[in-house]
């Protein structure tokens, strides 16, 4: 039978369908990196750091612009079950896709033949650990000084119990219909990136990118104050 | 006061005849970078606030000398590449290098102030050597690239008034890098009012923070 997860509108948090879990952004917490930051998304707990533009190795390296690299990583301690530290299939996977989603936002051209690593490490998972990620790491590479198009900003839309509902945490993406994180660079009018597991008519596809949109918006706002509060201070108070 | 900018924000719209750190997108120029917004007399612009050094023709900078090649000398600038001294640019003639020994001009951890002269392939910074290329300095401080400009540019009176009350010689690089000449006292007093540089950045009255920082310093040293 299926578990209901929407009474009478609520979710299992109390949430409405277009609520996001609370939200809370750091920036420039790791002074040995070029750019940081730290996000609570949820009861997600992810650090992202970014070393670079630094000198290529010749393997990999690209002549017109600057190598982007990522890893994604779950601490052991991220999970009720110890994790296994080494990178597992969905890590590699989520790495690439964290990488595809932040590159179309960033000007490599201006640094040819360096790389830029992303270090992503969740400390504490809940659902929707690679929206947050895709998130805080836009904020980390904008705290670099890294040239940008645009921040990016990512958030899932799912259906659960036959509605759909924005930023499903973690039971909501196990038990729910489907799931559908996607990208934003909101300025640009461009998504970055949009995937899907289970089904959704197209009118409910249509519905669910609207939803995912609006929380975007809302997103793209803290993550502005989250660079704002770091690059004001010290500023005269008026 | 100049506004606040994050990536993608709209900095200004209309017709400007010069931007810097900014994408035009019709009539609306974006920042790319976090930073602060300058407009006016026609130009829009945004000083970055982050990030490394990124070299551009005409800049002076001071680097550390890491490699000694028959040809050439590699120097760290402080960058994400590396800065390049032909042999020629020391010797100011073409030399014949299994008769010259560069490394009697110059030897690997010595400081060197050169103007960067073009850049190639997109990434090899070539220096030439300025007039007095060697730097002579008692301590070195690397500051925030970004931040840089507060002391590196011609319109600056912060580096002047640090040499003034602090006694200590400067030589400052477009790419962060301060190398100061002086016994102990001056070099922590020089220290100070590039911390205040670095952690005050947005105050309006920079300047008179750095004063007032090192007028008390003065005193706290007198006593």
């Amino acid at each position: 039978m299926e578990n209901q997860l929407i009474i009478n509108g609520k979710r299992t948090d109390g949430r409405g369908p277009t609520d996001l879990r609370p939200l809370k952004i750091d920036v420039g917490i790791i002074k040995n990196a070029a750019g940081s930051s730290y996000i609570e998304h949820g009861k997600n707990k992810i650090i992202v750091a970014i070393y670079g533009p630094k000198d290529s190795h010749r393997y990999g390296m690209n002549i017109e612009k600057a190598t982007l690299r990522c890893r994604y990583h779950m601490s052991p301690f991220s999970t009720e079950e110890r994790k296994n530290p080494q990178p597992s299939r969905r890590e590699i996977e989520i790495s690439k896709v964290i990488r595809d989603a932040l590159e179309p936002s960033l000007i490599l051209e201006n640094f040819p033949k360096t790389m830029i690593d992303i270090f992503v490490e969740v400390l504490q998972s809940d659902g929707g650990s690679r929206s947050a990620s895709i998130t805080a790491a836009s904020v980390a590479l904008a705290d670099a000084g890294i040239p940008m198009k645009d921040l990016v900003e990512a958030v899932a839309v799912g259906k659960v119990n036959g509605t759909l509902v924005v930023d499903l945490n973690d039971i909501e993406d196990k038990e729910g219909e489907s799931d559908m994180p996607v990208a934003f660079m909101l300025n640009e009018n461009k998504i970055t990136l949009l995937q899907m597991d289970g089904k959704m008519t197209v009118e409910e596809f249509k519905a669910g990118l609207t939803m995912a949109m609006e929380a975007a918006k809302k997103i793209k706002e803290i993550q502005k104050e989250a660079l704002a509060k770091k690059y004001s201070q010290g500023e005269n108070k008026k | 006061m100049s506004k606040l900018v994050v990536p993608g924000e709209v900095v200004a719209k209309g017709n400007f005849r010069s931007w810097a750190n900014v994408l035009k997108k019709g009539e609306e120029y974006l920042s790319i970078f976090v930073g602060r917004a300058e407009i006016g007399g026609g130009r829009v612009r945004v000083i970055r606030l982050s990030g490394p050094y990124i070299p551009k023709v005409g800049d002076f900078v001071i680097g550390v000398v890491t490699d000694v090649q028959p040809l050439a000398a590699t120097l760290d600038i402080n960058s994400y590449v590396n800065g390049y001294i032909m042999a020629n640019a020391f010797f100011k003639r073409r030399i014949d290098p299994s008769k010259f020994d560069l490394s009697k001009k110059v030897n690997v951890g010595d400081l060197v102030a050169a103007k960067v002269q073009r850049i190639e392939r997109g990434k090899d910074v070539v220096l030439q050597p300025d007039q007095k290329w060697k730097v002579d300095g008692d301590a070195i401080f690397y500051i925030s690239p970004a931040k840089a400009h507060y002391l590196y540019t011609s319109r600056s009176r912060i580096p002047s008034k640090i040499k003034e009350l602090t006694g200590a010689e400067l030589r400052l690089g477009a790419n962060g890098i301060v190398v100061v000449k002086g016994d102990l006292k001056k070099i922590e007093m020089v220290k100070r009012a590039l911390d205040v540089i670095e952690s005050k950045y947005n105050l309006n009255g920079l300047y008179n923070e750095i004063i007032k920082v090192l007028n008390k310093d003065g005193k706290s040293a007198d006593n």
